[in-house]
């Protein structure tokens, strides 16, 4: 009976690639978000200025979630790749991935509710 | 541990990152991963403020806002953005090579100090333009 080698795939050979591809996509999203971003949100947050005046309008506050959904999504792919690279473990690497995709999923979903409230928020305030 | 695998991992390696000179395709590669890392931990941030600000209207922001509102926070603020330009210029560098172009050495010089002199003009852009 032949051993079980050492390194076990945690999944078939061909699963990675789509991670690969998806990486490069969500880059190149971000970059166009990014600069639709920057002119309206770096002088609110240097500012001071209250987060519903930036995300309370319906445009502002949808880009803002594509950004961070995208945002959260193509960092989990990243930290995946620098968790397997530098835990040798495989059940401390299959932890770590999974509490960095939990925390980004819970937090990609409370910015989406968060930007929703303000947006409800600003409209309320203006039918009033 | 076995006794043979115990031997086997106290053999010395030999010398890497102490003889290996730094290059700018090695560094500009290692700061990408910083960078990115760096832009993670300021993206939570960013969402804490996001998620506050939206969950208890009267007090905007909350105690990441006042966190933006002292220098550290400033100066935190500023490095971010410079991470950010230089993950996503270096980035795009990333993109050209996965279609295969711009391997050449002489190339790969010439965008990687291209990559570092972007990110640094483009946060200075943003950053008069914020204050301003």
């Amino acid at each position: 009976m032949t051993k079980l080698p050492h390194s076990r795939p945690a999944k078939a050979s061909g699963h990675g690639a789509v991670h690969w591809m998806m990486q490069r996509v969500t880059a190149v999203a971000l970059v166009l978000l990014v600069i639709l971003s920057i002119g309206f949100y770096t002088s609110s947050v240097y500012q001071g200025v209250a987060a519903s005046a930036v995300f309370g309008s319906p445009f502002r506050g949808l880009i803002g979630i594509l950004l961070f959904s995208t945002a959260f999504y193509h960092s989990y792919l990243g930290l995946k790749v620098i968790i397997e690279d530098y835990v040798s473990c495989p059940c401390g690497r299959t932890i770590a991935v999974n509490i960095v995709r939990f925390i980004n999923i819970a937090m990609a979903v409370a910015v989406t509710v968060a930007i929703i409230l303000m947006i409800i928020d600003e409209r309320i305030s203006v039918l009033a | 541990m076995t006794d043979t695998a115990r031997k086997h991992a106290q053999r010395p390696l030999s010398p890497h990152l102490s003889i290996y000179k730094p290059q700018i395709s090695s560094v500009l590669s290692i700061l990408h991963r910083i960078t990115g890392f760096g832009l993670y931990l300021g993206l939570l941030l960013a969402a804490l403020w996001i998620i506050s600000s939206g969950f208890t209207p009267h007090h905007e922001g909350g105690i990441v806002a006042s966190f933006f509102s002292t220098f550290i926070g400033k100066l935190f603020l500023f490095l971010w953005t410079l991470a950010l330009f230089y993950h996503a210029c270096n980035g795009i560098r990333h993109l050209f090579w996965d279609i295969g172009k711009g391997y050449d050495l002489a190339v790969m010089t010439k965008s990687g100090y291209a990559v570092l002199g972007s990110a640094v003009i483009l946060t200075l852009i943003t950053w008069i333009i914020a204050l301003v």
